[in-house]
């Protein structure tokens, strides 16, 4: 037997396709009839059991409560009609170019930032992930120190030279490191791909009056601008593993099987986009009103509309500041020019450069 | 109807009953077809379906609009749901792995709506075998040749790169074979 065969069997197979009228008509008069109580977190089990049951008699649809929600609905029609005539829609998607424009420009910056995580685990208490600074001189030549739970890690990026500390305790993957390098210009990837824009009062942060705006990372052309950049980081991540690993092994004939690197790039890369489509984001960034600057972005990231997930979030804080001035990122290297303690130096190239 | 009336239609799902119950005859017979074959059973089918549109009932407001049909969405509450009950009647009433497909009543049931039961006899045997894989290697199979779904369908529902899919389908054919060929043997 073949492939083939089974492929044209399961081609060819008659399936049950059953109608059960009384089933669809007694479930659909539940849902309607229970359909505030149901969205309002209704107990579960005893709607449950009426559905199974298939409660035969038709309750009154609460007419005038459907109309006041008509009512609410048609009252926020024309509030954003009018928000749209005054050009307060019009005016976000300049701001947003500006800020883009804006933080192109920025060469040296700080940035702080932690994340935390929610859920009916921690009783929605938020629970701290990690922590990280970072101290950007060019978009080549940073260092930015990173804390999960009790673990300490440290890279400073110089050109093609990366200087690691601590990573091999932490419990961050490479993929992990390189895939939330804070910067700006993962911002400004969010930024760029923003969609269904709200508009919130303005706010003052660290004493800079600032433009707040929220919205939902489209996930499509996030993911048409990062997987090509992910796709070039993985490579120089596991390139110098692959190539040692050939040295290592000149006799072809000793040499283990293991996955090529475009297959490893490849299999990471298809872990990493199915990452990103499981989740919503949402996003709210802080935008000073004089210079454009992004001074905070704010995201909270939970699983795509499905109901039977755990209702987990992470929320996401980073702050900017202290733009253009002099930062200076030096190697960690003692007076007789060897590496401090703890310390070591890989060469990679791209890997550290931030696009 | 097209995306954009589906999407409206959602939108007004999210606070009208009425709405609702569009978006619900909708697709009643698509999630109950798809629940009955793959479960192999009409009382577990129709379980399995009100669970998913109580659920989809909860969480419609929840629902964010990704430029995908409804269903997709809806076939990933009914896989989970598939896999809840399938776990419930194993704890309850000592339910064997395999269900037994040749059980009477489903026999009875599928002969109510068709004249003959013989049409389906292929269906139950391949069952059998389907029913083997793991939950997720049912759940490819069946939106492929039970649902008649495509590869980048297939992806969006599961929430998988195509090339996971196209993997995962060519294992699952392999096993079937597999299965097949051994009991062919014994």
């Amino acid at each position: 037997m073949k492939d083939e065969d089974v492929i044209k069997r399961l081609e060819n197979l008659t399936l049950p396709d059953i109608r059960p009228a009384s089933h669809h008509s007694e479930l659909r008069t539940s849902l309607i009839e229970n359909y505030s109580s149901l969205q309002a977190g209704g107990e579960r089990n005893g709607l449950l059991s009426s559905l199974r049951l298939c409660v035969e008699q038709n309750r009154r649809i609460n007419k005038v409560g459907v109309l006041m929600v008509s009512v609410s609905l048609v009252v926020m029609v024309v509030i954003v009609l009018a928000l749209q005539f005054t050009g307060v829609f019009s005016g976000v998607s300049g701001v947003l170019n500006k800020a883009s424009a804006a933080m192109e420009r920025v060469e040296s910056y700080r940035v702080i930032g932690d994340a935390y995580n929610r859920s009916e685990y921690t009783n929605n208490e938020p629970v701290e992930l990690y922590y990280y600074k970072g101290e950007y001189a060019s978009s080549d030549r940073y260092r930015l120190i990173q804390k999960v739970s009790i673990f300490d890690s440290e890279m400073i990026v110089i050109r093609k030279q990366v200087y690691m500390k601590g990573y091999a305790a932490t419990p961050l993957t490479p993929e992990q490191v390189i895939e939330s390098l804070p910067n700006k210009q993962l911002t400004l990837d969010q930024l760029n791909t923003l969609v269904d824009i709200k508009v919130f009062e303005d706010e003052y942060i660290d004493g800079v009056l600032c433009y707040h705006y929220q919205g939902y990372l489209d996930v499509e052309k996030y993911l048409e601008k990062m997987l090509p950049v992910m796709e070039k980081n993985y490579t120089e991540l596991y390139r110098p593993f692959t190539d040692s690993f050939d040295e290592r092994y000149k006799d072809e004939t000793e040499k283990p099987v293991l996955p090529s690197l475009e297959e490893s790039v490849k299999e990471t890369l298809e872990r990493y986009e199915e990452r990103i489509r499981k989740y919503e984001t949402v996003i709210d960034y802080w935008i000073g009103k004089e210079d454009y600057l992004i001074r905070k972005e704010e995201s909270i990231r939970r699983p795509v509309s499905d109901p039977l997930e755990v209702n987990e979030e992470m929320i996401t804080t980073v702050k900017y500041y202290d733009f253009n001035e002099d930062i200076i990122i030096d190697p960690p290297l003692t007076e007789s020019g060897e590496l401090e303690e703890g310390w070591y130096e890989l060469s990679m190239e791209n890997f550290g450069r931030l696009r | 109807m097209n995306l954009k009336q589906e999407k409206d239609l959602i939108e007004r799902a999210k606070y009208s009953s009425e709405a609702f119950g569009e978006l619900y005859d909708l697709y009643y017979n698509r999630i109950f077809g798809y629940a009955l074959r793959r479960s192999a059973d009409i009382d577990s089918a129709k379980d399995i379906t009100s669970e998913v549109f109580f659920k989809a009932l909860k969480n419609i407001r929840k629902f964010r609009w990704q430029g995908v049909p409804f269903s997709h969405w809806l076939y990933r509450i009914a896989n989970r749901e598939i896999i809840n009950h399938h776990n419930n009647r194993k704890r309850e009433a000592n339910y064997e792995a395999v269900p037994e497909v040749d059980n009477p009543a489903f026999r009875h049931g599928l002969a109510e709506s068709r004249d003959t039961i013989k049409v389906y006899d292929d269906y139950l045997d391949l069952y059998r075998y389907i029913s083997r894989l793991s939950s997720k290697h049912q759940e490819v199979i069946a939106l492929r040749y039970f649902e008649d779904l495509s590869i980048a369908e297939i992806a969006g529902i599961l929430q998988k790169p195509e090339g996971t899919v196209k993997s995962t389908l060519h294992r699952c054919i392999d096993r079937l074979r597999k299965m097949m060929e051994e009991e062919k043997g014994k």
